[in-house]
């Protein structure tokens, strides 16, 4: 799985927001507000992965955090952008 | 073909344009400055992405679609031009209705429809000194931790524009409402609302400047929500809530 489009992120009064830009940004008129576990599932997703490689990385980032936690954000955000249709799934 | 050079939020802007209409448009600010900051120029590929962008958001709104005058879609495709090019130079286009009264400005925006047009007219009527710097689409501009509002020629179907630049006091957002209020709201609640009515590139770097400029704009002026009728009244309560602010 991989983002459909390339995203601009920044960081605003801690809140992240992202934009689509490039060839065919013009196909998603919205934008995403993440918390900054989010913004950092959407770096992930910029390159070719799984679900099971991406909820690894963020264990090893979050060593202390609840395992079962941090699966649960990871499926409801993976899910939000299957649901906009962000996310190109095999 | 017509060759010329306009200023923008303080920018010497070159167009070499395929008509005479975007010319005109601009015929109140032209400039002949010696240095420019870029040059834009048309091509018959620009005008036809404008009309096909325009017939595909026809069909995503449900909305008749129209074929435009070849002029008229140079004119878009100009200013689609320069918004790319001005993050650069510290300023963006960001959609809405810009009032000024002395020596301050306020931003009304608002999706389409939501009534920024009443809204400007209440205050042209009610505001004592009231005048539009721009009526729809102005350029914001950042400068030494000021934001300040420019005019452009680029103003809707009212063309109510000036060429100037004030500082700018606050934004509004505006919503209808039964009664008149307004309220101030964090730069959090803000944030996303103006990321949604500035102008997106498409380009990485400009849409991260872009960015980076409205999250300045977070310390440099302050933001409202505005609920409100179309009565004379709605005017005064806008006016009297944002203008006490320090």
């Amino acid at each position: 799985m991989k983002l459909r489009y390339e995203f601009s992120v920044m960081e605003m009064d801690g809140e992240y927001m992202a934009v689509p830009v490039g060839e065919n940004a013009e196909q998603f008129n919205g934008m995403l507000r993440m918390n900054d576990v989010s913004a950092e599932i959407l770096d992930l997703l910029k390159e070719d992965t799984t679900p099971e490689t991406v909820h690894r990385i963020l264990r090893e980032r979050y060593p202390d955090s609840d395992d079962r936690e941090i699966g649960e954000q990871l499926a409801a955000f993976l899910n939000q952008l299957v649901r906009e249709g962000l996310l190109i799934v095999p | 073909m017509r060759e010329f050079q306009i200023s923008l939020a303080g920018q010497a802007i070159g167009i070499r344009s395929l008509y005479d209409e975007i010319f005109h448009l601009c015929r109140d600010y032209l400039s002949d400055r010696a240095e420019l900051s870029f040059r834009v120029e048309t091509r018959p590929e620009d005008i036809r992405f404008e009309q096909e962008k325009s017939l595909r958001e026809a069909a995503l709104e449900g909305k008749p679609a129209f074929l435009y005058p070849e002029p008229y879609l140079e004119t878009l495709a100009v200013y689609r031009k320069i918004a790319a090019r001005m993050p650069e130079y510290n300023a963006w286009l960001m959609h809405g209705s810009a009032v000024a009264v002395g020596v301050e400005a306020f931003l009304f925006t608002a999706p389409s429809g939501t009534g920024k047009t009443t809204h400007t007219r209440l205050w042209l009527e009610q505001v004592p000194g009231a005048y539009v710097v721009n009526g729809d689409k102005p350029l914001l501009r950042l400068r030494d931790g000021i934001c300040e509002v420019c005019g452009t020629p680029w103003s809707g179907k009212e063309s109510l524009n000036r060429n100037g630049i004030v500082p700018l006091r606050a934004i509004c957002f505006l919503n209808r409402g039964v009664e008149n209020r307004i309220k101030e709201i964090s730069f959090r609640e803000a944030a996303p609302l103006l990321l949604q009515q500035s102008y997106r590139s498409r380009d990485s770097l400009t849409m991260q400047k872009t960015m980076s400029l409205i999250r300045a704009l977070g310390d440099c002026t302050h933001f409202y929500r505005l609920f409100c009728n179309m009565k004379p009244e709605a005017a005064l309560v806008s006016w009297n809530g944002m203008r006490n602010n320090t």
